[in-house]
């Protein structure tokens, strides 16, 4: 050979497909303020023993030190070694910190100092200084309970979301990469679950089920698949006659390499965006199911279910209704812009550069 | 070369790109000349600013990104980088036309030939309804399509690429422009539909005396189809000059390379010569000549470097932008 | 078995149809004869040039002969093994033999895939070398494509056109192959870039003994780089003689016809050129008789009845041509 090599030139950050499509995501001013938001819930959603609890989270108490919120965090997550247990007298359900601990003794208190299962004396009490946002018909407060039905939301969002897109890229996949009968057949069953009225199916089944988060999750993500399904096989398709599907045949690569490796990474595209509209349409569902009285059941906190009985106290407590609208409103808002963005990010400009 | 009268002129033109990753200069201080009856053939690889600089004229550059950024274009006496949009309309399709590469896209699907065909004669042309269609047929009839009223009732998709390449010069020649722009016309065809296409623009150009600018990558294309060319690198203009002396006698080596490295038919199988590298990025374009670094004079010279030739004209009608074409030096001294 | 040795690829009588389906789930409407009796042979270390224009079935015979398209009917033999009829575990290690070069440098690689994983996926599919011994391999293969091995790294987009066909090329080269198909592999290229990539091809073949298949519609192209060519047209193969015969002594009116159509870079007053009337028939519909026929400047009535078939011409034995009136 004795061309001159090719020199490498002014060398340049190595640029992967999802980095870019993540700055022009930052670029794009309300995806970003979408995602600032949507990294706020997140945030809250984890560290909500933290934030809103009766317990604090460091405090000296006859001598000792301990650090009983911090414990919930951690039992509540599932995570850290199950003998992390809190310390007595604060494994116990009737201790209550605030009155017990002393005054003068150092503590560290969460942001909202009350559980989200407390009852106080002040029920019904619009918001003032010891309850941000009010109580409820329980004397429950309300942000407290407002922070913990972030959790609900968040969790239902992504695990619905993430049960869906799991079948609905599996049965994609299949149907845009084998074709023929097997397409025509799963196709079908697709239009066929398209066509049911989802809300009402899941109502049905929810009747039947006990109605808990976790059977919402499943159920909304049993339903929710289609819309995936189809932007997968579409994503398939076109992408089984790229070149370098078939140059990847050539090579003797086998078919589930190939549909992993080459042409499912090539195809998340669509399919993130239709994911991130989807935690949008999941949240609301849950919403509309804790507020009809399928969902989450009281006392656990959801925003649905907050909502409702905001609704029926309308007449002497109306600041309760804002909160959870306000949330809901703004959480849907937001994984809306973030699918916005996304879906400007990867279409078609970077297919150009790709 | 003959005086048959300068047609339209480009003087100095720069175009410039705002993109995300900084300002490209797509075209660089261009200067074409188009004759009457004549074909001006602007040769270039991608990237180089040709297209840019045939759009420019009829003044299609999006914009933004794009952006006329200095120059002229003087057709007919008049500047047409300052007329207003209107009068650009005027201009467009009626005295200057122009026909794209991709005949796939560059028709409507939905419209049948003959309507797209009457819609440029009724906007330039005193003509309607009867009277349009007719002359939209006689146009089909003179590209060379047989059977021109049924075919005037059909659909782009019902057509080969050929014969839509056909119906586009139908199109662009139904008002007799005195210019034609040809982007690149038969890249997307056969060869021996290539062949039949260049002999109707050839025809067409001695029937109407048109003018062409043909825009092309194709050496061969160039050589059998005319009558001076411009060589473009990088957004500038590297070497210009009459067919037959730029293929008998290259000044530029980037000409230069370009002749040496086509296969020939016919000739022996030796090893081709190559330009080595490639064509350089237009956010990155070397210092100096935007050449040098593939030149095999220029790539070791510190003047090649650092300094950019300008473009002179080292002999009669023979322009050339390389500090070491003959007669450079001295029609710098001369200066 | 047969003359092993001598001719690396045979092909026999090859077809490919593609059948239009009309209606919800209603079978053919007729085929659409991509490929229509194709028979040819390459000798190892040698290349076959195909030329024709777009829909002449070119693109489809490479495929086929990977068996990456069905094949209709006919027989690919490689090496003296009948590639139709391997086992998919057999013919997962042909594969190793038989690679191809695409046309379009900018899909043909995987965006998502850094090139040193490109390269040398089919390194670790086929389990030949791990870990560092397979990242040697592939900085090898880069050097050897004229690419340097700091770009294991980068993805596809940050490369030009012809360096991207470098990459193709060198994951076609990663197998050790003896065979490779290069589908127009530089047809999409700027012109100064298609000598490189010429270039490298033939000293490729030199130094690793490789046999192509050239597929190209530039004939300037072909004749530089092949020993044999044949012309195909609507799916048939219309003429076959070495390079410097076909050029020098065609003897089917098509061949004369493209000759002359292509344009020849010397300016000169316009040669006598043959002008093709009409467009290439849809294979689907070929022309009864010789397929050719109704573009003919040379027939006779006979044409438009008769199929010609492929026969001697010019008394030489290498030189096939398939028409009634040329001899």
């Amino acid at each position: 050979m004795t061309e001159r090599l090719q020199k490498a030139k002014k060398p340049r950050h190595s640029e992967n497909y999802w980095l870019n499509v993540w700055s022009r995501v930052r670029r794009n001013r309300r995806g970003f303020t979408g995602l600032c938001f949507v990294g706020f819930m997140l945030l809250v959603a984890l560290f909500s023993p933290l934030l809103a609890t009766n317990q604090p989270i460091v405090c000296k108490y006859q001598g000792k030190w301990y650090f009983p919120a911090v414990v919930e965090l951690f039992q509540s997550r599932g995570t850290g070694p199950h003998w992390i247990n809190k310390s007595p007298p604060f494994n116990l359900p009737q201790f209550d910190a605030k009155h017990q601990l002393d005054p003068q003794a150092f503590a560290i208190w969460p942001l909202i100092p009350y559980s989200e299962y407390e009852q106080t004396a002040n029920f019904l009490s619009p918001p003032n200084r010891w309850h941000w946002l009010g109580t409820d018909e329980l004397g429950r407060d309300l942000a407290a309970r407002m922070i913990h039905g972030t959790v609900v939301s968040v969790k239902v969002g992504f695990v619905s979301m993430g049960i869906a897109a799991l079948i609905g890229i599996a049965v994609g996949a299949l149907a845009g990469y084998w074709g023929g009968w097997v397409d025509i057949i799963i196709s079908r069953i697709i239009e066929i679950v398209i066509c049911f009225p989802v809300f009402f199916l899941i109502l049905a089944i929810m009747v039947w089920l006990e109605p808990n988060i976790i059977n919402v999750m499943i159920v909304i993500g049993l339903t929710r698949w289609t819309s995936i399904a189809r932007y997968a096989r579409g994503e398939f398709i076109r992408i089984k006659g790229q070149d370098y599907v078939i140059a990847a045949r050539a090579l003797g690569i086998g078919h589930l390499r190939i549909m992993f490796r080459h042409i499912l990474p090539n195809s998340l595209a669509p399919v993130m965006v239709s994911i991130t509209f989807g935690i949008a349409s999941a949240i609301l569902l849950e919403a509309g199911l804790s507020w009809l009285g399928f969902g989450v059941q009281p006392p656990s906190p959801s925003w649905g279910n907050i909502l409702r009985t905001a609704y029926d106290s309308l007449g002497v407590a109306a600041y309760m209704v804002y909160p959870p609208c306000v949330a809901i409103f703004l959480a849907v808002l937001s994984y809306n812009l973030v699918g916005d963005a996304l879906r400007d990010a990867i279409d078609p400009r970077l297919r150009k550069a790709a | 070369m003959s005086e048959n009268g300068l047609l339209l002129a480009i003087k100095n033109l720069r175009v410039v790109f705002y993109t995300e990753a900084g300002q490209v200069r797509a075209v660089d201080g261009v200067g074409l000349d188009i004759q009457q009856a004549r074909t001006l053939a602007l040769v270039g690889e991608s990237g180089c600013g040709k297209s840019v600089t045939a759009l420019s004229i009829l003044r299609l550059i999006p914009d933004p990104p794009g952006r006329i950024a200095g120059g002229e274009i003087i057709f007919k006496g008049r500047n047409l980088l300052q007329l207003a949009e209107s009068q650009m309309r005027n201009i467009r399709g009626n005295d200057i036309a122009m026909i794209f590469q991709e005949p796939m896209t560059s028709l409507n699907p939905i419209y049948t030939l003959g309507e797209q065909i009457v819609e440029v004669i009724k906007l330039h042309q005193r003509l309607k309804g009867r009277p349009a269609w007719e002359h939209a047929i006689e146009m089909l009839r003179l590209v060379g399509i047989a059977e021109p009223e049924q075919r005037a009732r059909q659909y782009p998709h019902q057509m080969s690429g050929g014969m839509r390449q056909r119906v586009m010069i139908a199109m662009a020649l139904s008002c007799s422009p005195a210019v034609l722009i040809a982007d690149e016309p038969t890249t997307a065809l056969d060869v021996t539909i290539q062949a039949q296409i260049m002999d109707l623009l050839k025809e067409l150009q001695q029937r109407n005396q048109m003018s062409i600018m043909l825009i092309t990558h194709d050496l061969a294309v160039v050589a059998e189809n005319a009558d001076d060319v411009a060589v473009m690198y990088a957004s500038k203009i590297a070497e210009k000059a009459a067919v037959r002396d730029i293929f008998a006698e290259p000044l530029h080596p980037y000409t230069q390379g370009l002749l040496r490295s086509l296969p020939r038919l016919g000739g022996k199988r030796r090893r081709l010569e190559v330009i080595p590298g490639s064509v350089p990025d237009p956010l990155h374009f070397p210092t100096g000549c935007k050449f040098h670094p593939r030149c095999p004079i220029g790539h070791a010279d510190p003047r090649c470097q650092q300094v950019e030739p300008g473009l002179l004209e080292v002999q009669p009608n023979r322009w050339a932008a390389c500090w070491y074409a003959p007669g450079y030096e001295d029609k710098i001294n001369e200066k | 078995m047969t003359d092993n040795g001598k001719y690396l690829l045979e092909v026999e009588g090859l077809r490919t149809y593609f059948p239009l389906r009309k209606g919800l789930l209603k079978k053919t409407a007729g085929y659409v004869k991509a490929v229509d009796g194709v028979s040819f042979k390459i000798a190892s270390g040698q290349t076959l040039g195909l030329v024709g224009e777009s829909g002449c079935g070119k693109t489809t015979i490479g495929r086929t002969i990977l068996k990456l398209i069905p094949a209709t009917q006919g027989k690919v033999r490689f090496a003296g093994q009948d590639v139709f009829e391997l086992t998919s575990r057999k013919l997962r290690q042909l594969r190793r033999n038989m690679q191809l070069i695409f046309q379009d440098p900018f899909g043909s690689l995987n965006p998502r895939m850094t090139i040193g994983n490109i390269i040398g996926e089919s390194l670790k599919v086929h389990k030949i070398t791990q870990g560092s011994a397979r990242r040697a391999r592939v900085e090898e293969l880069l050097e050897k494509v004229g690419l340097s091995a700091g770009y294991i790294s980068r993805y596809p987009h940050e490369f030009s056109g012809g360096q991207r066909q470098r990459i193709g090329i060198a994951r076609a080269l990663a197998l050790n192959p003896k065979f490779i198909v290069c589908d127009e592999p530089v047809s999409a290229l700027d012109v100064s870039i298609q000598s490189q990539i010429i270039n490298l091809l033939m000293d490729l073949q030199e130094e690793m003994a490789l046999t192509y298949l050239f597929i190209a519609h530039d004939l300037a192209v072909v004749e530089h780089i092949s020993d044999y060519v044949a012309v195909m047209y609507l799916g048939k193969i219309v003429e076959y003689a070495s390079a410097d015969e076909l050029y020098a002594n065609s003897r089917h009116p098509y061949t004369m016809a493209l000759l002359s159509a292509i344009p020849k870079p010397i300016p000169s007053r316009k040669s006598e050129r043959i002008v093709l009337k009409g467009e290439v028939p849809s294979p689907v519909n070929p022309p009864t008789g010789c397929p050719f026929h109704p573009r003919c400047h040379m027939r006779i009535a006979r044409c438009g009845r008769d199929i010609p078939q492929l026969e001697q011409k010019a008394g030489n034995p290498d030189h096939l041509a398939s028409c009634w009136v040329t001899k």
